[in-house]
């Protein structure tokens, strides 16, 4: 089962839209759920990603116009649980000790956060956690340096294999990272 | 006839080096006795052919690469790769097909609850644990079970199931079991996948339907266990004779369905009045075969049942 | 009708017969050749054939024949090819032989041509038709005597060769979207031998003498024109003689739809086929332009938005005969603002006289001339697709003034989008120099322009707050990627105009929801100061900061979102490392204080539990790293204990300590000493003692699996013993 992840587009504060390669990359009809860090910003944005996947999940993020997503989600993907949360309200903002503790009380085997703009993908305690960095590549402030990039996730029964899409220089490159349940 | 006398014949004409097929198909004129498994049995070589065909067909792309960190596949393969190479291209490219196999499916012979109980034997790849998603799950369109977290008034922070629901016609199976229909499904994509000119066309689960449940509805155990691999190569078999029924361009030819139809029409609709056949707009116009052949299943089960079509009845109680 | 002599008459239906087989057997021939697809040589052999019955008939017929028994037999021939070749052989027959009904006669062919509409055998017998009556054709003048009339005139021969040259030409456009993709290229080869065919009518046409200069354009040309399919390139040849026939065509003649759809077609054929193209020594756009600017001087009555349309055509041509020729496409547009300089001359006179004070003068939005003017303006945006080339049209920017309001957003948003379809980069500081005034009433267009100076920020003013905000936030990301030597002039401005939006915002805050993104603003623009390092930046920082705690105090009413912002301040806060100790020690003060004062219970425990990370890995620029201070962060989290002691709910209560037991761990984890192992201790066995007595239902499960997972992360630290000193946990 494919899951695109991705979150803090930024359209139109931060930027004009989604990057031409990666818009060429997601063509519906592939993937099957979408789960969105937040700061989609604007009904457009969400329009966009239904157009990509029928079943999206948002959880909202510090700059959205739609204030019913709800600040956390879990959704459950075969036999994953899946915890989402944008991040800017975990303090210090992208620690993993941090973000430990919600993933603690959310319960979940793999959290998904955003805000800081960087992706990032990695194993802590036997658990799995995904930040998706920008998908547009949004300007932050602490960060001059942002890469525009999202992941996907192919999910089995218990092997969560992550593909990651960065845009570097206008190249469009992919890296692969597995995760298996214990 | 008596009972034995003709399963006796039955046996002898089955044990033939060569089976006299004209005597044989006489003989199953009234039906086929149910004691033995007088339906030809398949060596075990069959049944080990099948199951490599599934672990070939069904085995997903990049699912063999076990290396564990981080590894650059940018010029390796990706779910998005947009070269026309790419497996995952052909991944996407399958679930075109398996998209209408599932359909079809989902809905064969909704008269019966067979199709949708459980299965005995459900595929041990496909179902165990650290195995591959079921061919269903590939294309399922549905939406994701997620509760959203909340503060309530108390400020207590709690997860609730959000009540948006998928418009699921059938309630899936719990994890580890598979339904029968699932089982026609995957038998129907690999026979796709393996007659790529003709890939999967509707009606051929109309065929497919009744021959796997007379497997796996079998009393013997055996026959029960691997009515999947059996029925498949069944089908295959009976499909290799009447494939040109399904090629929409062979229609109107020498051996397309329109003839064969009109066969049928002389042989066992004589007594019949035209009317009626031209009411079931059985030889009008230019609709695809498998509108015909599901006619004519239509019609096996509104004809009057007192033996006057015994064809149709040993169809049914198939 | 009764024959005296009935010897003739037997003869005349042998002689009737003969002919009929020959043509069958010839119509046969005929058909097997056009199946072989031979086209020209097999048809003339055709022909030919039909020529020898013709003067075979002729002679029977000058022997007292009755030819017009022969027509009407010749129509019940079986196959309707065969049968029109016959009845047009028999019916010029029948016009040499009997001039007066040469009228009637060859309109009725001409007509039953339409029978056949098979493009390949329509456009053979129609050009059959024409060779055959190439000698017949009327060319009398009008004033001819009464008598004359049913011969026909030279009218009812252009009328002829018109209608069959317009169905020739409809055939011939038809051959192309006959038959398979595949046998495309053959088909269209074939495609350009037979136009010499169509073509032919015209030669038809010029060989008649009584056509004269008046005849030509009021009848004529019109009529030629509207089919125009000439064989481009001879036509290119006689281009300015043609135009400027246009150009003293007679008034009522339509002669905006001759002009645009030659200019429609040459612009086609320039590009169709490659290699020939527009010869290089014909000036197409030139000799366009001028003869335009003719027509439209010599058409006083010319409604303005047939000009524009003009126009359109004109900028067709010139994108598509010389894409690289922008001065071409400059050209139109000055012309069209000339035009429409002295359009708007004449209506201030009509003002004038009429005393009215009519200062505006701009196109009314969905105007057929505002539609037309859109559509011309909108051709070289889509043809550059590149903003800078468009901008680059020095009378582009001119002509956009004559839209009114509404128009010029319409035209400014497509401009826009178009840039950000194709991800125009506006790259370099001068770029805002020859700033077009179309993009003043646009902020979005400014986003996209990097690096502007800073006074022009000022420029960036929108009514709406929001507006401006975006603007804002997004002129500093660029300011941002500008540099430092940049910055320094383009972030003060920057900041300023933020907090005379904020301002703005706070005076339009009626409710609490308009202080949300002005407070969000305020965060972000202290983050930007203060990672920017510029003259001041920390003053800049501090200032956003404060104003945002005003905003916070002043307006956020609403628990929730309280608990919001405040949680966001802190995690700001948190990040930025620019203050000085005097600046940092009474902002993470202030974000404890306001955590403390939240309107609920459980709030204020969760606000003072996330401020107590202000006083751990808080920065401030007097001390390197992080502030560490062990003592305070406890004091928090102390506040918090307390706090949840208060709660009268054991559920909350009992979720509070589970939270606050994380809160601790991750500071005795990060090695501060004030957080001891009895803390946890203690926190654990509370929550034991508690979450057995609460009620059994969902909540409970989930601070129960909340705690457990809590439970398990300390026992495989405990385990592995590499981090924090565990030994002493009890679990």
């Amino acid at each position: 089962m494919l899951v695109l992840v991705l979150g803090d587009l930024h359209i139109p504060h931060r930027c004009s839209g989604v990057p031409g390669k990666f818009k060429k990359l997601l063509v519906p009809g592939k993937i099957q759920h979408i789960l969105c860090t937040g700061n989609l910003c604007t009904k457009e944005s969400f329009d966009y990603l239904k157009t990509l996947a029928s079943d999206v999940h948002v959880v909202r993020g510090d700059f959205e116009e739609n204030l019913n997503y709800p600040e956390q989600k879990v959704v459950t993907v075969g036999q994953f649980r899946i915890g989402m949360c944008h991040g800017h309200q975990v303090v210090p903002w992208g620690d993993t000790e941090a973000l430990a503790m919600v993933q603690r009380q959310l319960d979940v085997d793999i959290l998904i956060s955003g805000h800081t703009h960087r992706f990032e993908a990695f194993e802590h305690e036997n658990k799995f956690y995904i930040n998706p960095g920008s998908a547009t590549g949004a300007y932050n402030a602490l960060d001059s340096e942002v890469v525009a990039s999202f992941v996907i996730l192919d999910i089995q029964q218990s092997t969560v294999v992550a593909y990651v899409y960065k845009l570097i220089n206008d190249d469009v490159k992919v890296e692969r990272i597995e995760y298996k349940k214990n | 006839m008596a009972h034995k006398a003709r399963l006796q014949e039955f046996q002898q004409t089955l044990a033939a080096e060569v089976i006299d097929m004209s005597k044989l198909r006489k003989l199953a004129f009234n039906g086929c006795p149910d004691e033995q498994a007088c339906v030809a049995l398949f060596a075990k070589d069959y049944r080990a052919l099948y199951r490599q065909f599934i672990d070939e067909m069904i085995i997903k792309p990049g699912t063999e690469a076990t290396e564990k960190g981080v590894m650059d596949v940018t010029f390796d393969d990706h779910p998005l790769n947009p070269n026309p190479d790419s497996r995952w291209q052909a991944y996407f490219k399958d679930n075109e097909m398996l998209l209408q196999i599932d359909k079809d499916c989902r809905r064969l012979c909704p008269d019966l609850n067979f199709f949708q109980r459980a299965t005995r034997f459900p595929c041990a790849r496909l179902c165990g644990k650290n195995s591959f998603e079921t061919l269903r799950k590939r294309v399922e369109q549905g939406v994701l079970h997620s509760e959203s977290v909340s503060r309530n008034r108390l400020g207590i922070t709690n997860m609730s199931v959000s009540r948006r629901k998928g418009s699921e016609e059938f309630v899936p199976l719990p994890e580890g079991q598979e339904a029968h229909w699932e089982v026609c499904e995957r038998i129907l994509f690999v026979y796709g996948k393996l007659n790529t000119g003709l890939g999967y066309i509707q009606g051929m689960n109309e065929i497919l339907g009744p021959i796997y449940h007379a497997f796996a509805s079998d009393p013997d155990p055996d026959c029960e266990e691997f009515a999947e691999a059996d029925s498949f190569f069944c089908f295959t078999n009976l499909m290799s004779e009447i494939r040109d029924n399904f090629i929409k361009s062979l229609d109107d030819s020498q051996c397309g369905i329109v003839l064969r139809l009109q066969v049928v029409d002389s042989d066992v609709f004589s007594g019949i009045p035209p009317s009626r056949l031209l009411k079931n707009d059985l030889l009008t116009g230019d609709f695809s075969h498998n509108m015909k052949l599901v006619q004519t299943a239509n019609i096996s089960k509104s004809q009057p049942p007192n033996g006057a079509y015994p064809e149709f009845q040993s169809c049914d109680s198939m | 009708m009764p024959t005296p002599q009935l010897s003739p008459q037997e003869e005349q239906e042998k002689l009737l017969e003969e002919a009929l087989s020959i043509v069958k057997n010839q119509s046969f021939q005929m058909k097997r050749c056009l199946d072989k697809g031979k086209l020209m040589d097999e048809d003339m052999s055709i022909s030919d054939e039909l020529r020898h019955l013709e003067l075979y008939l002729v002679d029977e017929f000058q022997k007292g024949r009755k030819v017009s028994d022969l027509y009407e037999l010749v129509q019940y021939a079986g196959n309707i090819v065969p049968r029109l070749y016959l009845l047009i052989t028999v019916g010029v027959v029948y016009i040499k032989t009997n001039e007066l009904s040469r009228k009637d006669i060859l309109k009725d062919l001409v007509e039953m041509c339409r029978g056949v509409q098979h493009p390949l055998r329509g456009l053979f017998l129609r050009n059959y038709l024409l060779q055959c009556t190439k000698n017949v054709l009327p060319d009398v003048e009008v004033e001819a005597s009464q008598s004359e009339y049913e011969a026909g005139t030279i009218g009812d021969s252009i009328d002829f060769i018109n209608l069959n040259f317009s169905e020739m030409n409809k055939l011939w456009v038809r051959m192309q979207h006959q038959g398979h993709t595949k046998n495309k290229e053959k088909r269209e080869r074939e495609r350009q031998e037979l136009r010499i065919l169509v073509g032919t009518n015209l030669v038809r046409l010029s060989q008649l003498e009584c056509i004269d200069i008046h005849k030509y354009k009021k009848n004529v040309l019109p009529g030629v024109l509207e089919q125009v399919v000439f064989p481009d390139d001879f036509h290119l040849q006689t281009l300015t003689a043609f135009l400027r026939a246009c150009a003293e065509l007679h008034a009522s003649v339509n002669v905006k739809n001759i002009i645009i759809s030659l200019i429609d077609r040459l612009a086609q054929f320039s590009q169709n086929e490659e290699g020939s193209g527009i010869p290089s020594e014909i000036q197409l756009f030139d000799i366009f332009s001028q003869q335009i600017s003719q027509v439209i001087q010599n058409r006083q009555e010319m409604p303005p938005e047939d000009i524009v349309s003009l126009q359109v055509a004109l900028i067709n041509l010139a994108l598509k005969c010389y894409p690289d020729k922008i001065v071409f496409v400059d050209k139109v547009l000055e012309t069209t603002e000339e035009i429409f300089n002295r359009l708007n001359l004449d209506q201030i006179i009509i003002n004038n006289k009429t005393q009215l004070f009519v200062h505006s003068t701009s196109l009314e939005h969905g105007s057929p001339v505002s539609k037309e003017l859109m559509r011309l303006m909108k051709i070289p945006i889509d043809t550059y697709n590149n903003i800078l080339t468009v901008l680059e049209l020095q009378h582009f920017g001119p002509l956009f003034e004559y839209f009114d309001y509404q128009s010029r957003k319409v035209m400014s948003c497509y401009l826009v989008s178009n840039a950000l379809e194709n991800e125009t980069e506006i790259p370099s500081q001068e770029q805002d120099q020859n700033d077009q005034p179309e993009e003043a009433d646009d902020p979005e267009d400014f986003a996209e322009e990097q690096g502007l100076i800073g006074r022009f920020i000022h420029h960036l003013f929108s009514d709406d707050p929001n507006k401006q905000y975006l603007i804002l936030n997004t002129a500093r990301k660029h300011f941002g990627a500008g540099g430092d030597k940049r910055i320094r002039f383009t972030l003060p401005p920057i900041v300023f105009s933020a907090y005379r939006l904020s301002h703005r915002y706070k005076e339009s805050a009626e409710e609490a929801e308009q202080a949300e993104i002005p407070l969000r603003l305020f965060l972000q623009g202290a983050m930007a100061a203060g990672s920017i390092g510029f003259e001041n930046h920390e003053t800049v920082a501090y200032e956003f900061m404060s104003q945002a705690f005003s905003l916070y105090e002043d307006e956020i009413s609403d628990s929730k979102a309280q608990l919001a912002a405040i949680t966001l301040i802190t995690g700001t806060l948190e990040q930025i490392s620019c203050f000085g100790e005097e600046n940092h020690e009474p902002l993470r003060t202030q974000c404890a204080l306001a955590g403390s004062k939240l309107l609920k219970k459980p709030d204020q425990c969760r606000g003072v539990s996330t401020c107590s990370h202000l006083f751990w890995s808080g920065k401030s620029s007097a001390q390197e790293g992080e502030t560490r201070d062990g003592k305070r962060t406890t004091d928090c989290l102390k506040k918090g204990v307390k706090i949840a002691n208060q709660c009268m709910d054991s559920s909350v209560q009992v979720q509070l300590f589970v939270e606050l037991l994380n809160h601790y761990i991750y500071y005795f984890e990060k090695g501060n000493d004030q957080v001891g192992i009895q803390v946890l201790n203690q926190l654990i066995a509370k929550i034991k003692e508690t979450l057995p007595s609460l009620e059994a239902n969902e909540e409970t499960e989930q601070i129960n699996k909340h705690f457990q997972n809590t439970l398990e992360h300390l026992q495989l630290q405990k385990q592995e013993g590499d981090g924090a000193d565990y030994s002493e946990l009890v679990i």
